[in-house]
């Protein structure tokens, strides 16, 4: 049986409370001149990082709440492709590291530059002013000089470069930088500075950005009434309008009326409330996409890796835009400075891991499937691309090709693409028109007018870059333009 | 007995002994033999390791190995000792080993002596990211006199 939610209608109904739906509401609500009734649903708990950091003081199982048992939340058919995400408050800033470099201008144009993929129906251009402002918002560190546009400063100082780094930065200029993070080089807020503990998913000191830490403030705010254990598992689809959400909470089925409806949950969640509400746009589902990833240690001679000042001091963008990418996908470097060593008497830390990220071209094969459960999405995932692949088996020469400038005596690549990268993409995509997409620019569905799906499920083509940044400025955009 | 039989009995045997070994092996033993093994040419005590195993069993925390990973160890340590090239994989055990003696070394001042193997190792503290926090050796804070090139 479904009953009323206590409000009968909303301004607004926003589901979720990761970085798509925060960074939307912080603008939807600067935007309004007068009060307006906000209702939240958000399926998790609220802990706090005090109380995160005690589970991982303790048992290392956020008192079974994680995002390891985010495994059930789905039906997975191909369980050996994971997808990880944070169903709670604060959704995955709660796990992400906090990388945070912006897309290339050529990812948004990806079909007329390379003819491949897709372009996306905005340029960078379009974006950039909002990137800044997710920037701020972040408080990111990062570099003067960049390999894609930007205007001014980022808001906190770069994190120090390793003694490799700085070599590979010597060489390569502003194709080898700083990680642009959201891990503070500096204290700000309530965060501190960062210090290198190397586990980011919950930082130690609190330095990394995440919701609770800094956007939590916009949930307490009186007109916005949030529904923590809210499981929303459809919309009520009326002509070309998204009249309601159905959602369950403490066992009792709900429906509240919305005259916008915004969907920021993940990728996979967004597309499975909208099998369920009988979505009958052909593309909803389709195209479930991550970057894949490949370690590579380099030992090297005589070269000690020390001094970097984060987990990720540096990115790499050699490997990443040009004329290859009509072949094979780009890929984004990523030097990681863990407490790794090398096994061999006075060569402990002549070693490096770098992370080699390839970009993946949204498969139609790869989905979200109408699920028989209404509460757990159900997912495949066919494999990679051979876009993606092909970039991968040239790795080794590229390996060559661009560290030559250290003094490497020895390369042990792993033979295997990592389980995830934590990025889910692509199941509403974006497009001009809806033969081809879920979403238009503006994040709002192409037939249900009051609606917009959020996130990282919109991009069209996911480039080699971390998607979080995008995803937040994309947010910002689509409030703004309501 | 032919030498056929012969052959299947001691090779029915080293199984059996074999899988005893890995069956009734504690994992935290293996972790002492690898590091005896390994760092036999620093200046390590007794005492050091003593404390090291005693705070890694109580914490269940070394390198957050999971169950698999412990029986590949275990399985890689012992086939290790008599042929190292007969299991697959070899390198991911080597990756391995290496992070065990890396949270050995941690949770002494090994790193924050730079590495000087002149100096008796002194035990610190069972390294754990949460309850040291800050506590990276090769981070900037211990190498602050590199200055980034922005």
């Amino acid at each position: 049986m479904v009953v009323q939610a206590q409000s009968e209608s909303f301004d607004l109904i926003l589901v979720g409370t990761g970085f798509a739906s925060s960074f939307f509401l912080k603008k939807y609500l600067e935007k309004k001149e007068q009060p307006v009734k906000v209702l939240v649903l958000e399926r998790g708990v609220k802990f706090t990082h005090r109380e995160r950091l005690h589970f991982k003081q303790t048992d290392d199982t956020y008192n079974g709440i994680s995002w390891k048992s985010a495994r059930k939340a789905i039906i997975n058919e191909t369980p050996e492709k994971e997808w990880v995400f944070d169903p709670n408050f604060g959704g995955s800033s709660n796990c992400w590291t906090g990388c945070t470099p912006r897309f290339m201008p050529s990812d948004f144009k990806l079909k007329s530059t390379y003819g491949v993929g897709e372009d996306w129906p905005l340029s960078y251009t379009d974006l950039e002013t909002y990137y800044e402002e997710a920037e701020e918002i972040m408080s990111v560190s990062g570099p003067d000089a960049t390999p894609f546009p930007k205007k001014g400063k980022y808001p906190l100082p770069p994190h120090q470069l390793s003694s490799v780094d700085q070599i590979l930065q010597k060489e390569y200029g502003n194709l080898y930088i700083s990680q642009p993070t959201a891990r503070a080089s500096q204290a700000v807020g309530k965060r501190a500075a960062c210090c290198s503990s190397a586990v980011c998913n919950l930082c130690p000191v609190n330095a990394k950005f995440t919701i609770e830490n800094t956007l939590a403030y916009l949930y307490e705010k009186a007109d916005i009434e949030v529904l923590l254990g809210a499981k929303v598992y459809g919309l009520d689809l009326s002509g070309n309008v998204a009249r309601s959400v159905l959602y369950e909470i403490d066992g009792k089925r709900k429906e509240a009326h919305g005259e916008i409806i915004a969907l920021g949950a993940n990728a996979i969640f967004n597309a499975h409330i909208l099998l369920n509400s009988g979505d009958a746009n052909k593309n909803t589902g389709r195209g479930l996409c991550e970057q894949a990833g490949v370690y590579v240690y380099l030992h090297y001679d005589g070269l000690e890796n020390v001094g970097g000042g984060s987990v990720i001091p540096a990115n790499g963008f050699m490997m990443y835009d040009g004329g290859h990418r009509k072949d094979r996908a780009a890929c984004l470097i990523e030097h990681h400075n863990l407490p790794y060593i090398r096994n061999e008497r006075g060569k402990w830390r002549m070693l490096s891991k770098f992370k080699f990220v390839y970009e993946d071209i949204p498969d139609d094969g790869n989905k979200v499937m109408p699920s028989d459960d209404l509460f757990l999405p159900k997912v495949n995932f066919e494999g990679h691309s051979s876009y993606t692949l092909r970039a991968i088996d040239q790795l080794s020469t590229d390996i060559e090709k661009f560290f030559s400038v250290l003094p490497v005596e020895k390369v042990i690549k792993d033979s295997y693409i990592q389980k995830t990268e934590a990025h889910i993409c692509s199941t509403t995509r974006m497009s001009k028109n809806p033969d081809e997409g879920v979403v238009d620019a503006n994040l709002i569905h192409h037939q249900y007018r009051n609606l917009l799906v959020l996130g990282s499920g919109v991009y069209p083509t996911i480039s080699a870059a971390n998607p979080t940044l995008t995803l937040s400025a994309l947010s910002l955009r689509a409030a703004d333009h309501l | 007995m032919n030498r056929r039989n012969f052959i299947k009995i001691i090779g029915g045997a080293g199984a059996v002994a074999g899988t005893t070994y890995l069956v009734f092996t504690d994992f935290y033993d293996v972790v002492e033999k690898i590091i005896r093994q390994e760092l036999s040419y620093l200046p390590i005590n007794e005492d050091v390791l003593s404390s090291f195993i005693a705070d890694v069993r109580e914490e269940k925390a070394i390198t957050q190995f999971g169950f698999s990973k412990e029986w590949f160890i275990r399985t890689h340590f012992l086939v290790g000792s008599i042929g190292k090239q007969i299991l697959p994989y070899r390198y991911k055990y080597l990756q391995y080993e290496e992070q065990i003696l890396a949270t050995f070394l941690l949770s002494t001042d090994f790193f924050l002596n730079k590495m000087d193997e002149t100096k008796p190792i002194r035990y610190v503290k069972l390294y754990h990211p949460y309850k040291r926090a800050c506590s990276n050796p090769f981070s900037s804070i211990y190498y602050s006199n590199l200055q980034p090139l922005v």
